[in-house]
C-alpha cells in the first residue's frame, strides 16, 4: 500500500535532510573540519525513513557505525548531531562518541556499535526488558549485510525466537560488506530462508522503493507490537561512497555504480510523487527548504567551543559511591 | 550473626536483593532448579521466584553478556553467572567492548548497572580452560569494577553492594571456597568497594591477596608466627577500585611487601600492586617486593602438576620469611641517601 501524500512528503523531507547532512559531512571531510571518520550511507536512506514512519517516539532503535540516516529519521537533532560530529560542546555524547557512536537516549536511538554484531544482542535486551516491564514498544536493530555471518547474529536469532522478544531486525544489504560482496561469505544466498530457519518472521523489500519499505516495516512492527515476535526485513539497496571518508570503493566498477544511481531513492521518490498526488514544485521547496536547514545547523555547530578537557575524565562511571572510592578521579 | 557456606551467603544476598528490588533478574546457564547453577549458588531461586526472573539461557555467553547490557540501559538491574571464568574469554566483545564503554562512549546519557558473578580459581584439578583467574585482564579495562570477596560475609556484603551500584561490576567468586564456612550478619549486610580489610594485623611484613589467597597467606602467617615473624594480612576485597591508602599505609607500617595472587605472575594484577607501592611508598621498603605467584604455564589436570604451577602456603612462608631475614635496618631509600 503507498504511502498517503502527507506521509509521502513528510519521508521524501526526511530522506532529503539524511542525503544532505552527509553531503555537507562529506564536504566538510574534505576541507579537514572533522576528526575520525565517518560511514556515510548515501543512497540507502529510504531504509531508515520508511521504519521510523510506523515507530513511536518510546521505541527504541539500535544502529550500526552507519547510522547517522537511522538517528535522524527518529527524529534526533541535527544540531546535536552535527556537533558531535564535530567534537563540539552541544555534541549529543559530549564529543566521546562521534559518528560510529552517537547516541540520544532521550528519543530512544540507543546509538551506533563499532562492533559488527553487538548490536544484534544488546538491541534483544532492550526487547527483552520491554516484555519484563509489559511496555507494548518495540526495538529495532538496524544491521549491515556483513552481519549475518557473525556468530552473535546466530545468537541472536535463536533467542529472539525462543522468548518471543519484541524485536525488528532491518538488515542494510548493501551489497558491500566493507569491501567484500556478503555472498561470498555465506553458504544460503537467500537471506529470508536463512532467517526463517530460526522460526523469525522475515520478508525482503527493495530498500530503495519508500513506500515498499514502509509497508514492509508496517506489516512487521504491527506483528511484533501485537506480541507476534521477532520480524526481520531484508532491505536491499546500495551506498554510493565507499566504506568510509577513508575508501573510494575501488573494488565496485562505475557501471555498477552508474546502475544503482538510477534508483536513488530520492530520485525514485520524485517519479513517484505525482501518484501520491505531490507536484514536483512541492518537492522543490522542500529541498530548497532542507538546504538552508543544514547550512543554519553546521553554523551552529561549528560556532560551539571544542569540547573541555575534562569531560575526557568524566561519564566513566555513573554511581556517587564509586566515585568516592575513586577519590573523584577515573583511577 | 549466623554461620553459611560461601555459597548460601551468595544464594542469601541474592535472595534479599530480589525482595527489596523488582527490577533485578538473573541470567545464565543452567540457573533453574532443580540444578540451581553450575555451583548451586542459585538454588531454589527458580522455584520462589519464578524463572522469568530466574532466566535459564543457551550456552551463548556473549549473547546473553549482550542481552543483560541491553536490559541494563532499559533500566533494569540484570545479574550474570559466568559458569566459569574462563568463559568470559567467549564473550569479551561485551565484557571488554561494551558493557565498560557503553556510559562514556554516549556521555553519560546511560548507566549500566550490571553485576557479572563468576567463579575462578583452580586446586580442582579442572584443567586449563576451567580454572583461570583472569582479573588482570579485566582490570586493565576502565569502566568495569571488580570484587573478588574471601569470606562469606564479604560475598554477601559485596554482592548486595555491587547489586546497587549504578556501574558495571565483575564479581569474581572462587570455586573452591564455595563450601566455607564463616559467621554472616543477618539481613542488611552491606560491604563497600575500595575499602581493604586487615584480615591478621601484623608488624615485620605485609601480605597482600584477595579471594582464595587469603586464606593461604592466614595459614602461612599462622606457620610464620611459630617462627617470630608477625604478618600482617591484608584483603583487598576489591581490585578496582583499589584500597590505595591501605595498602601504602600497611607497607609504610611493616616495611615489607609480599604479594600473593593465583593467577600466573606475568602481568598479573601483583604487578599493579607492585607499581603502585614502588611508586608511592619506596623509601618505606626495607627489601624487595616479592610476588608469589603461579608459573606461567597452563593449568595441567595432574594434581601433583597443578600443585607445582600453583602457589602453596609454603612458598608464601618462604618469600615472607625472605623479606624479614634480608631486609636492611633502614629503608632502601634512606640507606641509598646515606651510602
Amino acid at each position: 500500500m503507498p504511502l498517503a501524500r502527507t506521509e509521502f512528503l513528510g519521508a521524501y523531507e526526511t530522506m532529503r535532510l539524511i542525503r544532505e547532512f552527509e553531503e555537507a559531512l562529506l564536504r566538510l571531510y574534505g576541507e579537514a573540519k572533522v576528526p575520525g571518520f565517518a560511514h556515510l550511507s548515501v543512497w540507502q536512506e529510504a531504509i531508515p525513513t520508511g521504519v521510523a514512519l510506523n515507530l513511536r517516539r518510546d521505541d527504541v532503535i539500535f544502529s550500526t557505525h552507519r547510522g547517522h540516516g537511522d538517528l535522524i529519521a527518529k527524529g534526533v537533532a541535527l544540531e546535536g548531531l552535527f556537533a558531535e560530529l564535530l567534537a563540539r560542546q552541544g555534541g549529543l555524547s559530549r564529543a566521546k562518541g562521534g559518528s560510529v557512536h552517537v547516541a540520544d537516549i532521550s528519543l530512544g536511538a540507543f546509538g551506533g556499535n563499532g562492533i559488527v554484531g553487538s548490536n544484534m544482542l544488546i538491541s534483544l535486551g532492550a526487547a527483552l526488558a520491554m516484555k519484563k516491564q509489559g511496555k507494548d514498544t518495540v526495538a529495532v536493530a538496524y544491521f549491515g549485510d556483513g552481519v549475518i555471518a557473525n556468530g552473535a547474529t546466530h545468537e541472536a536469532l535463536n533467542m529472539a525466537s525462543l522468548w518471543k522478544l519484541p524485536i525488528i531486525y532491518v538488515r542494510t544489504d548493501n551489497q558491500y560488506a566493507e569491501s567484500t560482496s556478503p555472498r561470498a561469505y555465506r553458504g544460503i544466498p537467500d537471506v529470508v530462508r536463512y532467517v526463517e530457519g530460526y522460526g523469525v518472521y522475515a520478508e525482503a523489500v527493495d530498500g530503495n522503493d519508500i513506500d515498499a519499505v514502509a509497508d514492509a516495516a508496517r506489516r512487521a512492527i504491527v506483528r511484533t507490537r501485537g506480541g507476534g515476535g521477532p520480524s526481520f526485513l531484508q532491505c536491499s539497496t546500495y551506498r554510493k561512497y565507499g566504506h568510509n571518508t577513508t575508501d573510494v570503493g575501488a573494488y565496485r566498477t562505475s557501471e555498477e555504480v552508474e546502475t544503482w544511481r538510477l534508483r536513488d531513492p530520492l530520485v525514485r521518490a520524485r517519479g513517484v510523487a505525482a501518484a501520491h498526488g505531490v507536484s514536483d514544485a512541492e518537492l522543490d521547496t522542500i529541498d530548497a527548504r532542507v538546504v538552508d536547514r543544514i547550512e543554519q545547523v553546521i553554523a551552529w555547530a561549528e560556532a560551539q567551543p571544542a569540547a573541555p578537557i575534562e569531560w575526557a575524565f568524566e561519564d566513566v562511571y555513573a554511581d556517587p559511591a564509586t566515585l568516592a572510592a575513586f577519590g573523584g578521579t577515573v583511577r | 550473626m549466623t554461620t553459611l557456606r560461601y555459597r548460601a551467603a551468595l544464594n542469601e544476598a541474592l535472595r534479599e536483593e530480589l525482595d527489596r528490588d523488582p527490577r533485578v533478574f538473573l541470567i545464565g546457564e543452567d540457573l533453574r532448579d532443580p540444578w540451581g547453577g553450575t555451583f548451586r549458588v542459585t538454588q531454589g531461586l527458580s522455584t520462589d521466584y519464578g524463572e522469568d526472573r530466574i532466566l535459564s539461557t543457551p550456552i551463548a555467553e556473549n549473547g546473553f553478556l549482550g542481552v543483560a547490557l541491553g536490559c541494563a540501559m532499559m533500566g533494569l538491574r540484570p545479574v550474570v553467572e559466568l559458569m566459569h571464568m574462563d568463559f568470559s574469554m567467549n564473550a569479551m566483545d561485551m565484557l571488554a567492548n561494551q558493557i565498560p564503554k557503553i556510559r562514556y562512549m554516549t556521555g553519560g546519557q546511560v548507566k549500566v548497572p550490571l553485576v557479572v558473578r563468576t567463579p575462578a580459581g583452580g586446586y580442582k584439578a579442572f584443567a586449563a580452560q576451567h580454572s583461570q583467574c583472569l582479573e588482570g585482564l579485566f582490570a586493565h579495562i576502565p569502566g568495569l569494577l571488580i570484587a573478588a570477596p574471601s569470606t562469606p560475609a564479604d560475598a554477601k556484603g559485596l554482592l548486595k553492594t555491587a547489586i546497587r551500584l549504578d556501574d558495571p561490576v565483575l564479581f569474581i567468586e572462587h570455586k573452591q571456597m564455595y563450601m566455607l564456612n564463616g559467621e554472616v550478619p543477618e539481613g542488611e549486610h552491606l560491604v563497600p568497594f575500595g575499602v581493604a580489610d586487615v584480615k591478621r594485623p601484623g608488624a615485620d611484613c605485609t601480605i597482600v591477596a584477595w579471594s582464595k589467597m587469603v586464606h593461604m597467606s592466614l595459614e602461612a602467617a599462622d606457620r610464620l608466627a611459630a617462627e617470630g615473624i608477625d604478618a600482617e594480612v591484608l584483603d583487598l576485597r576489591t581490585l578496582v577500585p583499589l584500597d590505595e591508602g591501605a595498602l601504602l599505609s600497611s607497607v609504610r607500617k611493616t616495611g615489607r611487601l609480599v604479594i600473593v595472587q593465583e593467577a600466573p605472575e606475568r602481568g598479573g594484577y601483583g604487578a599493579e600492586i607492585a607499581a603502585v607501592v614502588a611508586g608511592k611508598a619506596l623509601s618505606s621498603l626495607r627489601t624487595e617486593i616479592r610476588r608469589v605467584a603461579a608459573r606461567n604455564v597452563p593449568l595441567p589436570m595432574a594434581p601433583n602438576l597443578e600443585n607445582a604451577v600453583l602457589p602453596q602456603i609454603e612458598s608464601v612462608v618462604e618469600a615472607v620469611r625472605a623479606a624479614v631475614q634480608d631486609a636492611h635496618p633502614v629503608p632502601t631509600a634512606a640507606r641509598e641517601r646515606v651510602g
